[in-house]
């Protein structure tokens, strides 16, 4: 068996052991990207010399016995929207093509110190904009099931690397599904913890109220592993939180029995795969089979989760983005002639089309004459989406459906139709207006042969009651390895 | 259409981002189509709810006011499209 296969917590127990050197895992890492990358095209920057001597400044602290993290001497691949020092960090975007950053994420840093060796960075959807990781200056990562389909996004690289073995763990960004829908269609992990409980300093804001950092891993046990180290205060993000819950990996094991789990109709109606269907719900009877209890629920708000989503979230962009004006970094135009060509020629340049289209979008929503009728409409649905969760929580422990209406679709199948792409968040995006934490988990795979994956929700801060039951359906209907033993079997 | 051709260039205006004519039109019926698709919202009886900006309660962090910066002038300088003499360089702003 090749090292890559195993996951974090086997191999943090071989290199502990004494049993495998972090260089040699490194190298065959690294050597693994080289073969395999240019199908998947999930990296996009590689950084091997740098890795190299991360890995061997690792071997020394566990050597040594200084540094026991978990995380110390594992490979990983973050995703290119968080900055890391003296790497180049483009949002997948020409305007940032070139953009070397002066300092790193507080992510990426907090890791890089517990002794993670960085591989490289991964592809994205422009700004995080997207769900197919196609729109890319560096063209579409493909999902490693299957190369004729899209690994998802936006961070589609992110769950990509993970499902081929190409890095033990990576980081991803979620404004309205883009951990959990990429971990669904590559059949990983991937958790969106609840708002404010990873730093967003250094992470490329595209809409502020929203976007959260979280890790894709190969399954339950590694998620928690990357949470115990990425949670933290930090003074450099005023909206993070004091997390005072003790070890995500303490209650994996406690089971599900006596935990009610609702399953809200709007999760399960006609626009839902039937293969989905059929997946998420004998999942969810397996769970039932162990004692936790499952009962239909209503969240009548959800219907106008996408609308109030891409409103919201496309009036924070068109803000965040005013930033890139060609002067201090970023793309410049060669053509323009004076300072508001400057500006005008270099976003124009510098943005790809649905960048551009969103840009749009959020400045009309809140120009003058549409602010009420449009932004402050959605900002009043996200209160009643809040409300609505904040009312089922207190019936049920978790809130449990699928994480996307399909499997992965094929490269280019939705590419024309942004509106048809939009509507498909509908199962993600209301986790986002509330702030809540949501976690992915492969549970089966379709007539395709493509992975589904089952989405928990949490009130804030119940990252640990997720991954229990994650962990529990993992050992129910098998992990990672198991699900992709039996699909390329 | 509630976005035609004429809208967009008011918003990409708006926004200080050109858009090549030969996109002017697509973006019109993209954002019609999207627009359109929003207004359900306006149907939405969301009576006296208050709007929601934030998920957490958010209030002032306050700090002493000690400098902690690392100097990275020469890094930060580094990424810009032009410079001299340690300035930001730009097209004149002031007419001669």
């Amino acid at each position: 068996m090749k090292l890559r296969e195993l996951t974090l917590k086997e191999t943090h127990d071989l290199l502990k052991a004494g049993e495998i050197g972090v260089v040699e895992l490194t190298r065959e890492y690294l050597d693994a990207i080289h073969e395999n990358n240019p199908s998947i095209n999930c990296y996009v920057t590689l950084c091997e010399n740098e890795a190299l001597n991360q890995a061997e400044e690792a071997q020394k602290r566990l050597s040594s016995g200084e540094e026991n993290s978990a995380l110390c001497g594992i490979p990983m691949g973050i995703k290119d929207n968080m900055c890391t020092y003296g790497v180049r960090t483009t949002c997948a975007s020409k305007m940032l093509e070139n953009f070397i950053p002066p300092y790193s994420s507080t992510a990426v840093d907090r890791l890089l110190k517990k002794g993670a060796v960085m591989l490289g960075k991964l592809n994205m959807d422009e700004f995080a904009m997207g769900s197919s990781t196609e729109n890319t200056i560096f063209g579409p990562t493909r999902n490693p099931w299957n190369t004729e389909y899209v690994a998802g996004g936006s961070s589609g690289g992110s769950a990509a690397a993970v499902a081929a073995n190409l890095a033990g763990f990576t980081l991803g960004s979620d404004t309205g599904g883009s951990i959990r829908q990429p971990a669904a269609f590559c059949g990983v992990v991937g958790l969106k913890p609840t708002y404010g409980l990873v730093s967003r300093y250094g992470l490329v804001a595209f809409a502020s109220s929203l976007d959260q950092i979280g890790p894709l891993t190969k399954d339950v046990t590694d998620c928690a592993l990357v949470m115990d180290e990425v949670v933290a205060h930090d003074p450099m993000d005023s909206t993070s939180v004091v997390w005072e819950n003790g070890s995500f990996t303490e209650d994996l094991e406690k089971g599900v029995k006596g935990l009610s789990l609702g399953l809200p109709a709007e999760f399960f109606d006609s626009a839902l795969d039937d293969g989905v269907r059929k997946a998420i719900l004998k999942t969810i009877k397996l769970l039932e089979d162990q004692c936790a209890s499952a009962q239909e629920t209503a969240l009548p708000g959800i219907k106008h989760a996408v609308p109030a989503y891409y409103l919201i979230s496309s009036s924070e962009a068109s803000a965040n983005l005013a930033r890139y004006d060609g002067i201090r970094y970023g793309h410049r135009s060669k053509a323009a002639k004076n300072i508001d060509e400057v500006y005008r020629l270099s976003r124009g340049e510098g943005f790809g089309r649905e960048v551009k289209r969103r840009i749009l979008l959020g400045t009309y929503a809140l120009s003058s004459g549409y602010h009420d009728e449009l932004y402050n409409k959605a900002l009043k649905v996200r209160r009643i989406i809040a409300n609505e969760f904040a009312r089922a929580f207190e019936q049920f422990d978790v809130i449990i459906g699928p994480a996307y209406p399909t499997t992965a679709f094929k490269l280019g199948e939705k590419l024309e139709d942004p509106l048809k792409m939009y509507l498909s968040d509908i199962y993600t995006a209301g986790v986002n207006l509330a702030g809540l934490p949501g976690l992915v988990v492969p549970c089966g795979l379709d007539d395709k042969n493509m992975p589904i994956g089952i989405q928990l929700i949490g009130k804030p801060f119940s990252e640990k009651l997720l991954l229990r039951i994650g962990y529990a359906i993992e050992k129910a209907v098998g992990s990672f390895k198991a699900l992709k033993n039996e699909g390329r079997a | 259409m509630a976005t035609d051709v004429e809208t967009i260039k008011k918003i990409a205006q708006l926004s200080a981002l050109s858009i090549n004519e030969s996109e002017l039109e697509g973006f019109a019926k993209d954002l019609d189509m999207i627009i359109g698709y929003m207004e359900q919202l306006s149907k939405l009886d969301t009576g006296d709810v208050k709007p929601m900006e934030h998920v957490l309660p958010l209030h002032n962090v306050l700090r002493e006011d000690v400098p902690t910066h690392v100097n990275r002038r020469e890094e930060l300088m580094n990424n810009a499209p032009e410079t001299a003499n340690e300035c930001f360089m730009v097209p004149s702003v002031v007419d001669a």
